[in-house]
């Protein structure tokens, strides 16, 4: 590696999804080096912000084997070992039958096929629905 | 000649019905050893069903302290407290994951805010934290037990009432 030549490191933004819900969209592969950011990143912001959940956003992972799915394990007991429960969400029916086939034990993971249905899962753990507005009658 | 160095206690107190214990300064052996013992004397002269363990001043929790706590949680939880842990620090949390420490039957919560909101369900009403606070001295196990008795013939009397009240529809 010459001088001049500098490495990138691409940020991962840690969103304030709502009040107590963090929100992290992983891209691209997952190694140790990813993992390891990725926890130190997550557990600095809920240390922050004390949030009650975060979700990890997988849609944009290509794949994952034992190494990644052990990773996010990790992470998740980590979190909840600081107070934070973690939901993943964006799981394929393709990622959703490797895990399954891996038969490791997610423990204290759990996991929604979108983000939507993660963000009702962390609402309803924290206490909250979401309401309609009444409409005013007509005159 | 050896001097014992004079252990600074670690000060707590009695809020919202549980007891907190801020730990601010780094945790040896024997700190860890006299905060279990103040924790235990308090829960078992004031009857406190809650403790929250704040340990965000704390920088390095290795397994033999990790252990520790765990065992004043379970210690306490005999001495009928529930224990709740806050305050623990990202580096703390990882270092304990990288040691594969398993200290998941201790609640942990993310916040003192909501430690609290997690022991309000177990914790004493306002009164009779009251009293404990301003007794620190054992209450007579005598009038406790009495007390306890004529809460649950009332309920008893209640619940025959109701019975009655149905028969009668």
């Amino acid at each position: 590696m010459t001088k001049g030549m500098q490495e990138t490191k691409i940020p991962i933004p840690v969103l304030v999804l709502w009040e107590d819900i963090l929100l992290v969209t992983i891209f691209g592969v997952v190694d140790s080096k990813r993992a390891q950011e990725l926890m130190e990143t997550a557990l600095a912001r809920i240390w922050e912000v004390q949030s009650r959940i975060i979700i990890l956003d997988i849609r944009a992972v290509p794949s994952v084997d034992t190494a990644v799915a052990n990773h996010f394990i990790k992470i998740s007991q980590a979190t909840k070992l600081m107070g934070c429960q973690c939901i993943i969400s964006g799981l394929s029916p393709a990622i959703a039958q490797t895990i399954a086939g891996l038969e490791i034990d997610l423990g204290e993971l759990q996991t929604r096929a979108s983000l939507l249905e993660a963000l009702e899962l962390a609402l309803e753990m924290t206490g909250l629905e979401v309401v309609a507005k009444k409409k005013t009658a007509a005159k | 000649m050896e001097e014992k160095a004079a252990v600074s206690r670690v000060a707590m107190y009695i809020t919202q019905g549980c007891l907190v214990v801020p730990i601010q300064v780094e945790l040896h052996d024997e700190l860890v050893l006299q905060i279990q013992e103040d924790i235990l004397e308090r829960v078992n002269k004031t009857g406190i069903k809650g403790v929250i363990i704040d340990v965000s001043g704390v920088a390095i929790i290795d397994s033999p302290l990790g252990r520790a706590i765990s065992d004043t949680a379970r210690v306490a939880s005999l001495l009928g407290a529930k224990t709740v842990i806050t305050g623990l620090r990202p580096g703390v949390v990882a270092s304990l994951i990288d040691l594969d420490f398993d200290i998941r039957d201790v609640p942990t919560a993310v916040s003192l805010e909501e430690g609290f909101r997690m022991l309000a369900p177990v914790v004493a009403s306002k009164e009779e934290t009251e009293e404990a606070e301003e007794e620190i001295e054992a209450p007579e196990e005598g009038e406790e037990q009495e007390e306890t008795a004529e809460t649950d013939e009332d309920q008893e009397v209640e619940a025959d009432e109701e019975e009655n009240d149905r028969d009668e529809e």
